[in-house]
């Protein structure tokens, strides 16, 4: 056996993951290698080197993790698509309403405000999400139509099926469908999931260039 | 193991607070594991914290036939492996300079009560070996947490890191040993003092 080959050993017998056999080679090894031996006590000495500097999670961690996890709950959700929706129909009403109060000629400022808090409330509704949330999983699949929303977001948007290792460090947004739609580092990273991942591509029906892409999963 | 699982799906079903029991069980790798990858306290903190939130918000696409822990040390590993890209990409000319001097954020000692020597020295070999460990490639760094703090198997930190079992074995060999030729480079005694454990003196020519 190398010295070469002993490294390994060697720090395999730390973690006890040499077979029956790659450790009688490595004994037989050490009984004639001083500088192996030697090997052997240094790893030894680093490993409780790198475990002393184990340390306790800071005090408040917990708490701040719970208090973030909080500020995420259905609730406090931000608005999303659904809310701008929402915002631009009270408008259009508003108008409406407005362009009525002004053909009466005479009282304009009742039904402005009429159409005000019309307006509020439109966009209060889109804002509570507890409606959405309360929604099952796979209701909200259907109601999620792909091609809508890359034409909405002007971006590619990939459909997976599950959850990848690469989307887990995305940054994350809630639909009002129930869907978390993930905000993809590049244009090109939706196709490139779909590629690896037999996913969906939607592109969006007007071509242009894109900064992100985005992606949905649905089992 | 079947409780946390338990604990999982009721998180899942709507008890929000009772994510704070699985947080409880896993801070204390999970923010090692950050504080090793970034080098710092106040970083690791961050980290930790990103990483429970990610774990939140992906914790219904969690399989329960994988190991919880597993699922959120890739994770963790991931927030880790994110953040030190964005660093490099970050033009600090100065992260390089102090790396000789005083990058070792996490070890100061506010409080100036003398301390006992025993105590001390221990401070020294920790300091000794946060800067040896940073000087680490990030593989190597993330391998040897994973094994020596966290005591993972090969099979998981194979799961973690995305590596065949194989290949978990030799790295930590190379890890190791690159971690003690930055100690001998920086001419530490560590060896010195721990090799009292062995009773064996280090030759310096390994």
């Amino acid at each position: 056996m190398t010295c070469e080959e002993a490294l390994i050993l060697i720090s395999g017998q730390l973690d006890e993951r040499n077979t029956e056999e790659e450790a009688a080679q490595l004994r037989k090894h050490l009984e004639h290698c001083e500088s192996c031996r030697n090997l052997m006590d240094a790893f030894i000495a680093v490993d409780a080197g790198i475990l002393s500097l184990e340390e306790d999670a800071p005090d408040d961690l917990c708490a701040n993790v719970m208090e973030a996890v909080r500020q995420e709950l259905p609730g406090k959700k931000v608005r999303t698509r659904w809310a701008g929706l929402a915002v631009a129909a009270a408008l259009i009403l508003a108008v409406g309403v407005g362009g009525l109060g002004l053909q009466n000629g005479k009282d304009t400022a009742q039904p402005e405000t009429a159409a005000y808090s019309l307006l509020a409330d439109a966009a209060e509704d889109a804002a509570a999400p507890s409606l959405y949330a309360a929604r099952s999983y796979s209701t909200a699949a259907v109601l999620l139509d792909p091609q809508a929303l890359a034409d909405e977001k002007g971006a590619p948007v990939a459909v997976v099926p599950e959850l990848y290792y690469e989307l887990e460090t995305c940054e994350l947004e809630t639909l009002e469908t129930g869907e978390l739609l993930y905000v993809l580092p590049d244009a090109d990273a939706a196709a490139q999931l779909c590629r690896d991942h037999e996913g969906q591509l939607y592109e969006p029906s007007q071509s242009g260039s894109y900064s992100v892409s985005y992606a949905v999963i649905m089992p | 193991m079947n409780d946390e699982k338990v604990l999982i799906q009721r998180i899942l079903d709507g008890d929000h607070e009772a994510f704070a029991e699985l947080v409880t069980a896993y801070e204390k790798p999970v923010y090692n594991l950050c504080l090793r990858m970034c080098g710092n306290a106040e970083d690791a903190k961050d980290l930790a914290q990103e990483a429970f939130l990610k774990a939140w918000r992906g914790l219904r696409f969690y399989k329960f036939e994988a190991a919880f822990s597993t699922w959120l040390y890739r994770l963790t590993s991931n927030v880790c492996i994110d953040f030190l890209r964005q660093q490099k990409r970050r033009p600090v000319a100065s992260l390089t300079v102090q790396e000789d001097q005083e990058e070792v954020v996490e070890l100061e000692v506010p409080d100036r009560a003398p301390l006992p020597e025993e105590q001390v020295l221990h401070q020294e070999t920790q300091q000794v070996m946060a800067r040896a460990m940073e000087q680490l490639e990030e593989e190597f760094r993330m391998i040897l947490t994973l094994r020596v703090i966290q005591e993972l198997s090969y099979e998981e930190i194979a799961e973690i890191m995305d590596l065949k079992i194989g290949t978990v074995k030799s790295r930590l060999a190379r890890a190791r040993n690159k971690l003690k030729k930055i100690l001998l480079q920086s001419g530490n005694n560590l060896f010195t003092e721990t090799s009292n454990l062995t009773e064996r003196g280090m030759r310096h020519d390994l």
